[in-house]
């Protein structure tokens, strides 16, 4: 058997999954720079950087070039690797995208930095990431095939032993891991699906990456390390917890005290948390915390942000008493779609068609472009095939527009290098999956990297200060032989 | 202390993002003085010029003789385009099919193509791009095909 204390890898989704989760995506390129180095110092298995959606949120919210984000985070880490999730054959949004596209991105987040790919798809269609999956390894990378945790008839133990196999035959993945968006993989269930996995995957390295909504991870993290899961995502507080994932304090804590051997200095992470409090504390951002088992969220699995969604939806059609109602009618959708995962952006296609139900009193009256895509294959093949008669409404109240039998995207790139001359392959990328007036306002603007610099000069932090104030008519300071003074 | 010339441009990017409209720096021999005229904060304009004028409002009748209303299936963001780069779905005067797309209704991110249901011309755009509309409310008007209207 394994020798006392068997190693436990921490890989750290801070700046990835912790931010998306608490801060709605909106941590800044600045915020992370300040810490980064520290971060490369703990000993991370490897350092969670980017999604699509921090890309969208960098463009469109922050204003700041994603692509420079993984170069200036590389700078400064030099030793652990920094990791990059690919969804489905998607950027953003539900929409299929070209080969030529899916592949560009790979080489231009390897090119930017990125050492390591974890790779899902909502309805575990391999077909959808076979190929970035192999290019990102004919690049060098680590990969990863990420299996997504959902409590349905379709989501056995032996599903998700057919996918990691096929994960590992098909993609040649380095390792495979169990992502639990929603929270709610209990010991229990670890205790039958953890050591299956094991044994269908050899001696590949086995991954779990929790959120803590339902208060379950630290228990279930302890139960999966016990039965051969190696490596564990945490986050560093105040963006752990809550529905991100666990604290990496608690986490190193626990799973020392069950005798094993994690190799994070977690000394060195208190003032990177210290850094974080201090950002969350001037910008008024959220804390997580951890959380008790909820049995109603455990039940109706409903995401957070889908459930806000709804209930504000349904007051604005003077009908909040019926979220119970809906909450119902989400169930009964799930299953008659064939069980699509509780997960983004599947969620929504429950949520919202759920809603249209109730609201209009006629199930499946008004039918979404995303569900007729979803219900006829544009997603991928589903894993169990929505209701016949449920189908037949889909398509006949569905949008006309929509061919039964989908199409693959035409290769993008020729008309892209086309349309924008000279345009490096990073800034294509861009131009393809974002409005060009968008991109070129984050190009236009000019991000101040160093507002959240630790050790900022005094009269830099001061002049800072008094920026942000609302103007006074004159203000003098002088210390020395050194003055500053502000007229309006 | 020294001043290095990154702090030089920190100073005076700090400077246009405040509402003064002078700043003097002196540190022993070196003096930086920057002032800009005194107009209004620039972040106020920029944000209005940036962003999209509103759609016009239609000024035509809502009651073209004949015409179909095609309305909205459920409350949501009336948008007009597949993209707000892209041209629009139709305008008053094309000729569409009973599956042509006439616009979108965005419910919590998830998009509801509108089609008429007829063959006809446009006569008419109701609602405005990027507006919340009301289940029921009127979309685009459709003069269609049929004899004897």
């Amino acid at each position: 058997m394994s020798a006392p204390g068997p190693t436990i890898r921490i890989v750290d989704t801070t700046l990835r999954d912790g931010q998306q989760c608490l801060w709605a995506t909106r941590m800044s390129t600045a915020m992370m720079l300040p810490i980064a180095k520290q971060m490369d110092r703990a000993g991370f298995d490897a350092i969670e950087l980017v999604g699509a959606v921090q890309f969208d949120a960098a463009i469109r919210y922050l204003k700041e070039d994603p692509w420079e984000r993984v170069r200036l985070i590389r700078e400064r880490v030099r030793h652990t690797p920094l990791q990059a999730l690919i969804r489905s054959k998607c950027v953003l949004g539900f929409d299929q995208q070209p080969d030529d596209i899916a592949n560009l991105w790979v080489e231009r987040l390897v090119a930017n930095g990125i050492r390591r790919f974890v790779a899902f798809d909502g309805l575990h269609d391999l077909d959808n990431l076979i190929g970035s999956l192999r290019h990102a390894k004919a690049l060098g990378a680590y990969t990863t095939g990420w299996l997504t945790f959902s409590d349905s008839p379709v989501h056995t133990d032996e599903l998700y032993v057919r996918k990691a196999r096929e994960f590992i035959d098909r993609a040649g993945v380095d390792a495979v891991m169990i992502e639990d968006a929603s929270g709610v993989l209990t010991p229990e269930r670890a205790r039958t699906l953890v050591p299956k996995l094991k044994q269908a995957i050899g001696s590949l390295s086995l991954g779990l990456h929790s959120h803590g909504l339902l208060g379950l991870p630290q228990r279930t993290y302890l139960e999966a390390v016990a039965l051969g899961v190696d490596n564990v995502y945490t986050c560093i507080p105040p963006l752990a917890d809550a529905n991100a994932p666990p604290s990496v304090f608690t986490t190193i804590q626990n799973l020392r005290y069950r005798g094993f051997d994690v190799g994070v200095d977690v000394a060195a992470l208190e003032s990177v948390a210290a850094h974080f409090e201090a950002v969350a504390a001037r910008d008024d951002k959220p804390r997580g915390r951890p959380m008790d088992f909820d049995a109603s969220s455990f039940g109706h699995q409903i995401p957070g942000g889908v459930l806000s969604n709804l209930t504000a939806q349904l007051k604005t059609a003077g009908l909040a008493h019926k979220l119970p109602e809906v909450l119902e009618e989400c169930s009964r959708v799930r299953s008659e779609l064939g069980w699509p995962i509780q997960v983004t952006p599947f969620a929504q296609l429950i949520g919202v068609q759920a809603t249209l139900n109730v609201i209009r009193g006629e199930r499946y009256g008004v039918v979404p472009d995303e569900v007729k895509k979803y219900a006829l294959g544009y997603y991928g093949k589903l894993l169990s095939p929505v209701e016949p008669d449920i189908l037949d409404r889909i398509v006949t109240n569905g949008s006309k527009a929509i061919a039964l039998t989908p199409r693959p995207p035409e290769p993008a790139l020729p008309a892209l290098r086309r349309r924008y001359p000279g345009a490096s392959d990073d800034e294509l990328l861009l131009y393809h999956s974002f409005d060009s007036a968008i991109v070129d306002a984050m190009r236009q603007n000019r991000p101040d990297y160093d507002a959240y610099a630790i050790a900022e000069k005094p009269f830099l932090h001061l002049l800072r200060e008094i920026a942000k104030r609302p103007p006074v008519s004159r203000i003098t300071i002088s210390k020395g032989d050194f003055s500053i003074e502000l007229r309006e | 202390m020294t001043i290095s010339p990154h702090d030089i441009e920190a100073i005076v990017r700090l400077f246009k993002s405040s509402g003064y409209g002078e700043l003097r720096v002196k540190l022993g021999d070196l003096s930086i003085v920057v002032s800009k005229d005194s107009s209004p904060r620039s972040a106020e304009t920029s944000a209005a010029a940036g962003a999209k004028p509103a759609e016009r409002a239609a000024t035509a009748s809502n009651d073209v003789a004949g015409a179909i209303v095609v309305r909205a299936p459920v409350a949501g963001t009336f948008y007009r385009a597949p993209s707000p780069a892209a041209e629009p779905f139709c305008k008053p005067g094309d000729r569409i099919a009973a599956n042509t797309t006439l616009g979108l209704v965005e419910v919590m991110k998830l998009f509801t193509s509108i089609q008429a249901g007829v063959v006809g011309t446009v006569a008419h755009i109701a609602a405005q791009n990027g507006a919340l509309v009301e289940a029921g409310e009127p979309l685009v008007l459709i003069q269609p095909d049929e004899a004897g209207t």
